[in-house]
């Protein structure tokens, strides 16, 4: 159990069983008082826009890396630009089932991205490195 | 070779400044052979181009260009065509060079007959074809490599993700499961196999990584890359934790294939995690390194259940397993092996049953040749 407990988070993966066990995890582990879900980059665009306008931007982000049409990478391109505008700067995790040294090396240097999780998720891990940034 | 194709006709040129010369030769073979003839480089490399001859033959002495220096300027543009030189005895050096230099395939002496030229069309087009069929493996062989590397990387995650999310699911089941005995039961089985599938696809992984990574040196801090290990270890490893203990005896800097290194202690200190005695409630892992200026020594050991002797023989081969429950996927070991001996190291175990066991490893330290 985490003895914080973050407002809001975004699921942003394109499978539907990965974003049901996250959002389970996330309430179980009281990580997150609530939790919205986008199936993809694009969904994710039009909702953080819209977060930022009415001033509900999420406190946690957790992004699958591996997604058709734009993956978590190219997700954060245009990500970099919006959240620019915004005062409030998500914490944001990769999560991906990936093995890839060059995804891991990409997600290191990437600077917005805290750390690439492995599915399947460890709650008690994702803990310990949120409080290492609140 | 397949005979039974009807037999392409073998492309011939010939170069020469005297035209006799190129008359006589297209005489005798033309029945033969496809024969093409110049009597200036200019016109032989238009031919070359146009007609894509099998072998080419030049007279050495000639006004503007020696046969020689034209080979020479063919080879750089034209490399398949197989060079041959037509000489007088008095051109000694100049075909020496030639030869050396692997402008020309052989020469012929002046005056030439018809036996010698016909053997010398007959071998250079065996060596066209040989050399072609090499070609053409090398290239399908690069074209399999390709596709197995991104076949490699599709199982990384294809595969991956599938048994992630079942992974994800049996931990918000056991959730949500209350005093159900059985389900519970049945659902730590189900994650016990399913971490298993996943163990021998992370193998499979490592294993085709080691084959394919290309050694890069780097300065390991030790500290830092026994955490990095620990902290993605498999989770079949680190299912009931462990005690860790690790001694630094460290003289010199550290240099090496950390990629490598991770592998080969991931793979020892799973081992080692989990082979632990029934009576043991955590296992316990020692690791040791000792780092002079030439050798990187490091042991690790455990408490834990150790090896019979009659496996000891086996433990490093593809696809040997213990026969209990805790069997992984045979490869871990293997992997091991592999990564050392591109390391240029070795591995060593002293272990007895119900004592633990020892494993040494040891390789060279590359302090001279860091690449940054």
């Amino acid at each position: 159990m985490s003895d914080f407990i973050l407002n809001k988070c975004l699921l942003i993966d394109d499978t539907m069983v990965d974003r049901f066990i996250h959002g389970k995890l996330l309430g179980h582990y009281k990580i997150a008082q609530s939790i919205d879900e986008c199936s993809g980059g694009k969904e994710a665009l039009v909702y953080l826009e819209a977060a930022i306008i009415s001033g509900n931007v999420p406190d946690l982000i957790l992004l699958d890396l591996m997604m058709p049409e734009m993956d978590g990478f190219e997700f954060l391109r245009p990500y970099h630009t919006l959240i620019s505008k915004s005062p409030k700067k998500p914490l944001l995790f990769m999560v991906s089932s990936t093995e890839d040294e060059r995804d891991i090396n990409r997600a290191k240097a990437n600077d917005h991205i805290i750390k690439l999780l492995r599915k399947p998720l460890r709650p008690e891990y994702l803990i310990d490195l949120i409080k290492t940034q609140i | 070779m397949i005979s039974s194709a009807p037999k392409e006709k073998i492309r011939v040129l010939y170069l020469d400044d005297e035209d006799n010369n190129l008359r006589s030769f297209k005489a005798a073979f033309r029945r033969d052979y496809q024969v093409y003839t110049a009597n200036n480089t200019e016109d032989a490399f238009s031919i070359i181009k146009t007609q894509n001859p099998h072998v080419i033959f030049s007279d050495q002495r000639m006004p503007v260009t020696s046969g020689v220096d034209f080979f020479n300027a063919v080879r750089q543009v034209f490399p398949e065509p197989v060079r041959i030189l037509i000489t007088g005895y008095t051109d000694v050096n100049d075909i020496i060079e030639a030869i050396n230099k692997g402008n020309i395939y052989r020469y012929i002496t002046k005056p030439w007959n018809e036996s010698d030229i016909t053997v010398a069309i007959e071998n250079a087009y065996d060596l066209y074809l040989t050399r072609r069929e090499l070609n053409d493996k090398i290239a399908a062989l690069e074209k399999a490599n390709q596709e197995l590397n991104r076949f490699v990387y599709s199982v990384s995650h294809d595969l991956r993700a599938p048994i992630a999310s079942v992974l994800g699911l049996i931990k918000v089941a056991e959730i949500d499961i209350n005093d159900h005995p059985v389900a519970e039961s049945i659902f730590k089985k189900i994650d016990q196999s399913t971490l298993k599938l996943d163990l021998l696809v992370n193998n499979i992984i490592d294993y085709y990584k080691n084959s394919k990574a290309t050694g890069h040196l780097e300065l390991i801090n030790v500290a830092d890359l026994v955490d990095d290990i620990i902290g993605n270890l498999h989770l079949d490893a680190t299912s009931s934790g462990f005690d860790l203990e690790k001694v630094i005896d460290q003289k010199a800097n550290f240099v090496g294939d950390a990629f490598r290194i991770r592998i080969i202690l991931s793979h020892l200190i799973s081992n080692a995690a989990k082979f632990k005695k029934p009576t043991q409630s955590k296992a316990k892992v020692k690791l040791h390194f000792e780092i002079t200026e030439f050798k990187v020594k490091i042991v690790v050991s455990d408490e834990g259940m150790g090896i019979l002797n009659e496996h000891m023989e086996q433990i490093f081969k593809m696809f040997f397993k213990r026969k209990e429950e805790l069997a992984g996927s045979g490869l871990g070991l293997y992997i091991v092996k592999e990564a050392l001996s591109k390391m240029g190291g070795q591995i060593d175990v002293k272990s007895s049953p119900n004592e633990g066991s020892d494993f040494r490893i040891s390789f060279p330290n590359h302090i001279l040749e860091e690449d940054e």
